[in-house]
């Protein structure tokens, strides 16, 4: 009987050190040319270090990590952050609807773009229209708007009230939004894409952000010699995370 | 006979319209449920910086979820981006694609064909990354773009424009076979007022240029030292990539207040209840391989407010006592 209650007790005892020692080595993975310290409760983080390099992650999520081996190294996120949020951009108000465009009167419509850059170092929404709105199938345009003194373009914007100006631009209004909009007079063309010309940004922010928003103000105009029909295009914002 | 066959009459005109009218409303609502429909997508991890060997393969997977009010066709893209000028915000190149060694492992999805991502559901896309022995040593900046399109998008009769919604990520992909870093990390620019006055802040900025084949991350601090040697401010540098062959506006690292263990970044801003005198300004920068370059900037505090201040007061006491003073 005794012997068996010694034998628990050293059972016991081992498995007490072989739990203890398995989580001190869990803690701390060390060997002459890799090192590992676990300090985050993600999937992956901390410091990693070997002869060459020194590396700090941030992995979070299944297949999101930090891979090294002698051939590659892949490092997740921001070394500055280390929680992984997800990146979302939002578009409410997908179709703007123009109505009736009549020569002499301005028709406008709204959308909302929204970003949320928490856990990732700022962000970036550039904007670029297909081509300027136009009858389907025909070479029938409404020009990109120059705006009431003829100056604006896809990188400036100009002050535009006058009706009797025909075109179509847009002004943006809210956070992270160019300085260039300076009240909600001020309009710009879209970048033309059939044009080959850049995207422009029409939202940014260096910082890590959360729920930034803007209002994109879609305008249009004609003349009295516009030729009448259904007029469309289509705009396309590409939001990016920092680097 | 005739009252039997203008009743009918009468109930087919009535069917007819409650028909029409029931068309009319199915059709305006589901076009007002358009225009009021919203497109949201999410995307993570936000960020990979890859370096490879030429004659190696990596997989690197992405989450992309539809968080809008409609199902979407996706249609992901690999392309090229390129930093804007002195500010380096990516602006994503959607022609250029300069990176033929990716694609993606999904056995039902690949570059460049669209697939249907339901409402409130998510996929991952896991692109393998294969670098032939041949390829050149150099860096690719590129991003994982998935452009997106509302499925059943009917025609409203007017002139519309459609916003079509975007998300991408960025992958700094360095192709190297040593994984060393080639080139240097220099101080491009660095403004600061070299007058201020007493009260005043003390706004900076920090323009650094990658010299070399690689990207880096910035490191280093700039620190404000007063006339009596004592350092007043400290400002770690966030580790921000600059690219190779461009500049980027480095910011200052602040902590998060919300979690400790995160830094945002914040303007190079000195915001003291009072200056005085000559301060010295020391920038440190350097990349992860490379020595510490230094430079040292001076500016002085003038206490130009409170001369101001008291030259007023001096001159309106000087008026107000010439038009007091009794005239003899």
């Amino acid at each position: 009987m005794r012997s068996v209650c010694v034998a628990v007790t050293v059972f016991i005892l081992a498995a007490g050190f072989f739990l203890l020692s398995a989580t001190f080595v869990r803690a701390n993975m060390n060997s002459n040319s890799f090192t590992i310290q676990y300090n985050n409760t993600n999937m992956t983080a901390g410091k990693k270090t070997s002869g060459t390099y020194t590396v700090t992650d941030t992995a979070g999520e299944t297949a999101v990590g930090q891979y090294s081996s002698a051939g590659y190294l892949v490092r997740s996120g921001f070394q500055y952050v280390y929680t992984i949020g997800r990146f979302t951009f939002s578009i409410s108000n997908t179709i703007v609807d123009l109505g009736t465009v009549t020569p002499g009167v301005f028709q406008t419509g709204n959308s909302t773009l929204s970003v949320s850059a928490k856990g990732a170092g700022g962000y970036t929404v550039t904007a670029h229209e297909s081509y300027p709105l136009r009858v389907p199938g025909t070479a029938t345009t409404i020009q990109d708007t120059t705006c009431n003194s003829g100056t604006c373009t896809e990188s400036t914007a100009a002050v535009w009230t006058d009706p009797s100006k025909s075109g179509f631009g847009y002004n943006i209004s809210g956070n992270d939004v160019p300085g260039a909009f300076v009240d909600a007079t001020y309009f710009k063309q879209f970048a033309n894409y059939s044009a080959n010309e850049p995207p422009q940004i029409v939202m940014s922010n260096a910082a890590t952000v959360k729920n930034r928003q803007a209002t994109v103000t879609y305008k249009a105009a004609v003349i009295g010699s516009q030729a009448g029909g259904t007029y469309e295009n289509h705009i396309t914002y590409i939001a990016t995370p920092g680097y | 006979m005739a009252k039997r066959y203008r009743y009918t009459s009468r109930t087919q005109t009535i069917i007819v319209v409650l028909i029409m009218a029931i068309v009319f409303f199915v059709y305006s609502t589901k076009i007002q449920a358009q225009i009021n429909q919203r497109t949201s997508l999410s995307i993570t991890p936000p960020l990979s910086e890859i370096m490879i060997k030429p004659g190696k393969s990596i997989t690197q997977a992405f989450t992309v979820k539809n968080e809008g009010t409609v199902d979407l066709e996706v249609t992901p893209s690999i392309v090229d981006f390129s930093p804007e000028g002195e500010s380096g915000h990516p602006i994503v190149l959607p022609n250029n694609r300069s990176f033929p060694f990716a694609q993606l492992q999904n056995l039902d999805k690949a570059l460049d064909k669209p697939f249907v991502l339901q409402k409130g559901t998510s996929e991952q896309l896991v692109v393998r990354i294969a670098v032939p022995e041949q390829a050149e040593e150099k860096d690719y900046y590129q991003t994982l773009l998935l452009s997106t399109k509302p499925i059943n998008l009917a025609e409203l009769g007017s002139s519309t424009s459609t916003s079509y919604a975007t998300i991408g990520v960025h992958m700094l992909i360095s192709v190297s076979k040593t994984g060393m870093d080639l080139g240097s990390l220099n101080i491009q620019a660095f403004r600061y007022p070299k007058i201020v006055d007493v009260f005043s802040p003390v706004v900076m900025e920090l323009v650094a240029k990658k010299n070399g084949k690689t990207y880096t991350k910035a490191h280093g601090e700039v620190s404000i030292t007063s006339f009596t040697g004592t350092v007043v401010k400290l400002f770690p540098i966030l580790p921000e990539n600059v690219l190779a062959g461009s500049m980027r506006r480095l910011h200052a690292s602040l902590p998060d207040p919300e979690d400790n263990k995160n830094a945002l970044s914040a303007e190079f801003e000195y915001r003291p209840i009072v200056l005085f005198g000559p301060y010295t300004i020391t920038v440190k920068l350097f990349s992860e391989q490379q020595q510490p370059e230094e430079r040292n900037y001076s500016f002085v505090a003038l206490p130009i407010s409170p001369a101001l201040f008291l030259g007023a007061l001096y001159i309106t006491i000087r008026i107000v006592r010439k038009k007091t003073k009794p005239r003899m």
